[in-house]
């Protein structure tokens, strides 16, 4: 490895070292003293920069300076003079480096051809790589050219059968393989399938029946073929659709507008049955064949005019690839319009968050409220409260009068309220009654509640009922739960005593003969009878309910389940239609919805007559 | 193990219950705790809702969202039945006169508005669907019931056409017979299933 390089001896260790270096590799010992030339100054630590860095120049002055290129041979006498004639002006270190150099080998030499070998071996390896990439150009150019035949052989007339009978696909292979049609063409890699190249090639194959294709192209529409009355007068074919952003495209720069256009009528693209692809233009092939896209042809652009052959060349075959590349499935293109979509609305406000919402003129709604509240006011001022006679009595409110009268004082019953704020009204003038006659047979009673609001609601049904100093109801937590709790864990007058609660807090279903519910919803009444009644099948039912709920409970009281309830205002007591409730205006609100109803039934006979609009709705 | 550890509760727990109401002597006790947990925990989530609804409008306060007049105004009626529930208690015959005095208007109204609202809402249905044979036998029939329950013609005394309105006034409850056998038999599908595992209702 060290053949032909100077070495120098360790002082130390004797081991060999290069010349170049500072310390042993062995032992590292200082070499510093080692490494000098004879008669080498040593320059102070302090010198200038400037004197350091002229350095090179020196050495390139002694490596380029005549008297040592010249060859040994030169006249020494001269040499002699004229160093005899420059000694004055030569400084000292500079003599002795000279005379060094004389003396021996170039040193200077020896590192400059260091340095050209090694640009020597950096430029091998480069050219070693510059072929190696010519050859991988190579090859790729020879794998597009062929891509591109492939595409020539496309581009052949559509039609099934040519002049001569010679089916498309027997043509296609045979444009894929010209070679093996007589030989006569040798298939160049580098060749490509130009308009020229095809004409010659159907002159050849047509014979005397050969008609250029420009003249095809440029008769008349009448005088074309039936197949071809539909084509363009350019031989384009449809372009593959893409959306890819037009700073990819830069070599797609002059297509850009055709494909916003085609863009901008997506219901216009003709559709691959087979596959979804996407086509825009004019497809010349049928769906079905061979291929799902059409490529176009694309133009050279008048940029490329400049380059040499071999880049348009390299420069086309790019081009095909990106189009094959562009080849996108119908779903992509979705995704892409709407990502594209997405991206031009960002930052854009919402829709109606920020806008004026428009004001729809329509007051028919208003107009309808306010003539309904205004009927049932003046009604209500004007109309006289009386006790009219009621014309009928339903039978479950007889039943429950009669249930009611029935109740022995000995006996025990449980009011069960459930009912809104809204509801309290309706229930209360049903109620009210109710209790005021229980109170005053005597009956002992208790009464809990379902809902919280049930505590404050029942202060103003004892009040209408003239109750006084009645408990409050006892709020019981948790609904459909509480009850079945009730039902299944009935507390004992022991366990009552053992959890020092008041006994009328907690009740017991089995000391009570009476259970009365009310309520303005049904689900109470089913979940008391679906999961309290059938462990107490001793307990008696009865409800008064809500006229919009009555109808719901209706089948339990045809099978017996309830025995009696009240409802709406046939049940009230005569005592509250001459308190509390005018039945009249109850009627004169009954009339107005049925008027409204009717009503409305004319008002769409008369939209109907009007003409509809294109879109459907009304003129 | 995740989704194993609820569909053990959950059967096990509506097993207890369904066993407990046939054995009502022994399992009674333990049907009672369980439910009593229910119970518990419907009071609890309703805290946490009523919770989340005080901080969500405090939110909207702070924010200065539009429309924070109404979030201020739930805040502090919040506040003040809370504390005045605190000072009087909630049995305090003052403290109840103004909590009815207040709810009772409001939510009349609000059904009184509901009324008139659906009046409304009539007159659209038939301006929408125009005649068909869903909103003519909608209007006889709505028609019909509101005609029977000003009461005139009950009060004819002529015994056929007692018998047809007798006949008619059947029909609701044929229809709620209907339905409310088919929420049985839907409620006991969803027993089934639940009991079996196919109907997770916890898993969201």
């Amino acid at each position: 490895m060290t053949d032909g390089l100077s070495m120098q001896k360790c002082p130390k260790c004797g081991k060999e070292n290069l010349a170049y270096m500072t310390h042993c590799v062995h032992c590292g010992t200082a070499l510093e003293a080692m490494f000098s030339f004879d008669g080498q100054i040593d320059l102070p630590e302090n010198m200038p920069e400037e004197d350091v860095a002229t350095l090179p120049f020196i050495l390139e002055e002694m490596q380029s300076a005549p008297q040592l290129i010249e060859d040994d041979t030169t006249d020494k006498d001269e040499g002699n003079s004229e160093a005899q004639e420059t000694d004055s002006d030569t400084p000292e270190w500079l003599k002795r480096v000279r005379k060094r150099a004389q003396a021996e080998e170039d040193a200077t030499g020896r590192l400059t051809k260091s340095l050209n070998t090694m640009q020597e071996r950096l430029e091998d390896d480069t050219k070693s790589d510059a072929e190696s990439q010519y050859q991988v150009w190579l090859d790729d150019l020879r794998e597009k050219a062929e891509l591109k035949k492939a595409k020539q052989a496309e581009r052949l007339k559509p039609s099934p059968k040519d002049e001569q009978g010679v089916p498309e696909w027997l043509r296609r292979i045979r444009a894929l393989h010209p070679e093996d049609e007589g030989g006569e063409d040798f298939f160049n890699p580098d060749d490509e399938w130009t308009e020229e190249a095809l004409e010659e090639l159907r002159r050849k194959g047509l014979g005397d029946d050969y008609v250029p294709l420009k003249v095809l192209e440029n008769k008349e529409p009448d005088e074309a073929p039936e197949d071809d009355e539909d084509e363009p007068d350019e031989p384009d074919e449809p372009e593959i659709e893409h959306n890819i952003p037009e700073d990819d495209l830069d070599l797609e720069s002059t297509d850009v507008p055709r494909q916003e256009e085609a863009q901008a009528k997506p219901s216009e693209k003709p559709l691959s049955e087979e596959t979804g692809f996407v086509i825009v233009g004019d497809v010349k092939l049928n769906p079905d064949e061979v291929f799902d896209t059409q490529v176009t042809e694309v133009s050279p652009n008048e940029s490329d005019e400049g380059l040499p052959a071999i880049a348009k060349r390299a420069l086309d075959a790019d081009r095909e690839a990106i189009l094959q590349d562009l080849v996108i499935l119908r779903g992509q293109h979705e995704k892409v319009a709407l990502l594209k979509t997405l991206l031009s609305e960002e930052g854009r406000p919402l829709p109606g968050k920020n806008e004026e919402k428009v004001q729809k003129k329509d007051y028919s709604r208003l107009i309808i409220g306010l003539a309904l509240i205004i009927i049932l006011l003046l009604s209500i001022i004007f109309i006289p409260r009386h006790s009219s006679a009621k014309a009928t009595v339903s039978v479950p409110q007889e039943r429950f009068s009669r249930h009611l009268d029935m109740i022995d004082k000995d006996e025990k019953l449980l009011l069960v309220m459930s009912y809104s704020a809204a509801s309290a009204p309706e229930l209360e003038a049903l109620a009210a009654p109710v209790l005021k006659q229980l109170d005053s047979q005597g009956l002992s009673w208790q009464a809990i509640t379902l809902r919280m609001d049930g505590v404050w609601l029942a202060e103003s049904l004892y009040q209408q009922a003239k109750l006084e100093n009645h408990p409050a109801p006892v709020y019981v937590p948790g609904g459909q739960f509480a009850m079945l709790d009730m039902a299944l864990n009935p507390k004992s007058d022991a366990e009552v005593d053992a959890k020092k609660a008041p006994k009328e807090e907690i009740p017991n279903l089995e000391d009570f003969d009476y259970v009365l519910l009310l309520t303005d919803s049904s689900f109470t009444v089913r979940g008391w009878l679906e999961q309290v009644a059938p462990n107490y099948p001793f307990l008696s039912t009865l409800a008064i309910i809500s006229q919009k709920e009555a109808v719901a409970i209706q089948p339990y009281f045809a099978s017996g389940q309830i025995l009696a309830y009240l409802t709406g205002v046939g049940g009230l007591k005569e005592i509250s239609l001459t308190a509390g409730i005018n039945q009249s205006v109850y009627h004169v609100g009954l009339i107005s919805m049925v008027l409204l109803l009717i009503l409305g039934f004319l008002l769409r006979r008369v939209s109907d007559e009007q003409p509809k609009t294109e879109d459907g709705g009304q003129a | 193990m995740k989704k194993a550890v609820p569909l053990i509760v959950a059967v096990l727990s509506a097993l207890l219950v369904m066993v407990g109401i046939f054995f009502r002597e022994d399992l009674g006790g333990w049907v009672s705790v369980v439910l009593n947990w229910a119970i518990v925990l419907s009071s609890v989530a309703l805290l946490v809702v009523l919770a989340r609804l005080l901080f969500m409008h405090i939110g909207y306060i702070t924010m200065g969202r539009q429309g924070f007049i109404y979030s201020l105004v739930a805040v502090l009626a919040f506040l003040f039945t809370l504390i005045a529930g605190f000072l009087f208690g909630v049995e305090n015959p003052t403290f109840l006169k103004w909590i009815a005095g207040i709810i009772r208007p409001l939510e009349t109204a609000l059904l009184g508005l509901v009324a008139i609202v659906m009046a409304s809402l009539g007159i659209k249905f038939f301006y929408e669907r125009g005649w068909n044979a869903l909103t003519i036998s909608f209007a006889i029939s709505a028609m019909v019931f509101l005609i029977l329950g000003l009461g005139f013609l009950q009060a004819i005394d002529f015994p056929p056409l007692q018998r047809v309105i007798h006949v008619i006034e059947g029909l609701p409850m044929i229809g709620a017979r209907g339905l409310l056998i088919g929420v049985a038999l839907g409620a006991i599908l969803m027993g089934v299933r639940v009991l079996t595992g196919v109907e997770r209702p916890y898993d969201d």
